[in-house]
């Protein structure tokens, strides 16, 4: 189904436009929010309440971005919701200075991803939060900030302690120097 | 759980494939997750339209009471002086004097009521 004619339709509250809309990008949505939220009953709990919000507020969609984009979006303010509701966003005010070295990206040995994700999930709340909202959501550092009540630096240095905190679980050291990508501090 | 994620054999160098892999996992919900949208709708028009009645009954009360407040707004205060002029067997020919009398719209009236006949036993 072309996504316009089921945005249209899903604004109509046609329920198998719903329904299609759900079973296309829910499994997408539920893997995102276990990216924040391990315990997968409190995941869901939150899946129903995205999908409910992207049910009720597609009139605020103003297709200027992507409509995917858009929803993510939602589920993702509702993951940090239900972690801050729950006192489960602890992150640490570091200086940047600190890991000024460390600003540089860096490849690591080819690894499955099954395995990254168990280090991702085994990072500290703040670390964890951060890296998925940047590195894994595309969100900027600025935005980030704004999300969290934090400094736009505190959200930097976070970042590089939880990418040097995976390299290290994962039992890498730099090996080379990744120049397509210099994003630690390219966007204030 | 994370051995149940579709796609695992994704092998990954860089933090943008890292980036790439992530966003395609996905994870099926389990079959009550659409029940529970459906039910949350439900409860949501349920509460809208409670909300509904309960305004409903609401204007419905302001309404009566203003309709009921109508008369004595009009007539209230009202304070008057009856001039007897003439008694016949079964009248008095009379005219009201009135003053006060607050009528609707916060209006107040003064004026007289030209003589008329008033029977005894109405």
């Amino acid at each position: 189904m072309e996504e316009s004619l089921l945005i249209q339709l899903c604004l109509k509250q046609d329920l198998t436009a719903q329904e299609f809309l759900y079973k296309k990008y829910a499994p997408r949505f539920l893997a995102l929010i276990l990216r924040y939220i391990p315990r997968r009953d409190d995941a869901e709990d939150v899946l129903v309440e995205s999908i409910f919000k992207i049910f009720t507020k597609l009139d605020t969609f103003k297709k200027e971005g992507s409509f995917e984009g858009w929803m993510k979006r939602l589920v993702v303010n509702d993951c940090l919701m239900f972690l801050r509701k729950n006192k489960m966003i602890t992150v640490g005010i570091d200086t940047l200075n600190e890991v000024k070295a460390d600003l540089d990206d860096h490849l690591f040995r080819e690894k499955d991803l099954d395995a990254i994700k168990l280090v991702i999930d085994s990072l500290p709340s703040g670390y964890k939060i951060i890296f998925n909202l940047y590195v894994v959501e595309g969100y900027k550092h600025k935005e980030i900030a704004q999300l969290l009540g934090i400094s736009v630096n505190t959200s930097k240095s976070q970042l590089i302690h939880a990418k040097r905190s995976i390299r290290k679980q994962l039992g890498l050291t730099h090996l080379e120097a990744d120049n397509s990508k210099t994003e630690d501090n390219d966007d204030e | 759980m994370t051995n149940n994620f579709k796609d695992m054999n994704n092998k990954v160098s860089t933090w943008d494939q890292m980036s790439e892999a992530l966003n395609k996992l996905e994870q099926e919900p389990s079959g009550n997750v659409w029940v529970r949208i459906q039910q949350k709708k439900i409860r949501r028009r349920l509460i809208r339209l409670s909300y509904s009645s309960i305004a409903a009954t609401f204007l419905l009360i302001v309404g009566v009471f203003l309709f009921n407040q109508r008369e004595s707004l009009a007539f209230s205060g009202y304070s008057y002086e009856p001039v007897i002029e003439q008694t016949e067997a079964e009248s008095f020919l009379a005219s009201i004097n009135f003053s006060n009398a607050h009528l609707q719209h916060g209006k107040v009236g003064e004026g007289n009521v030209p003589k008329m006949l008033i029977p005894k036993n109405p």
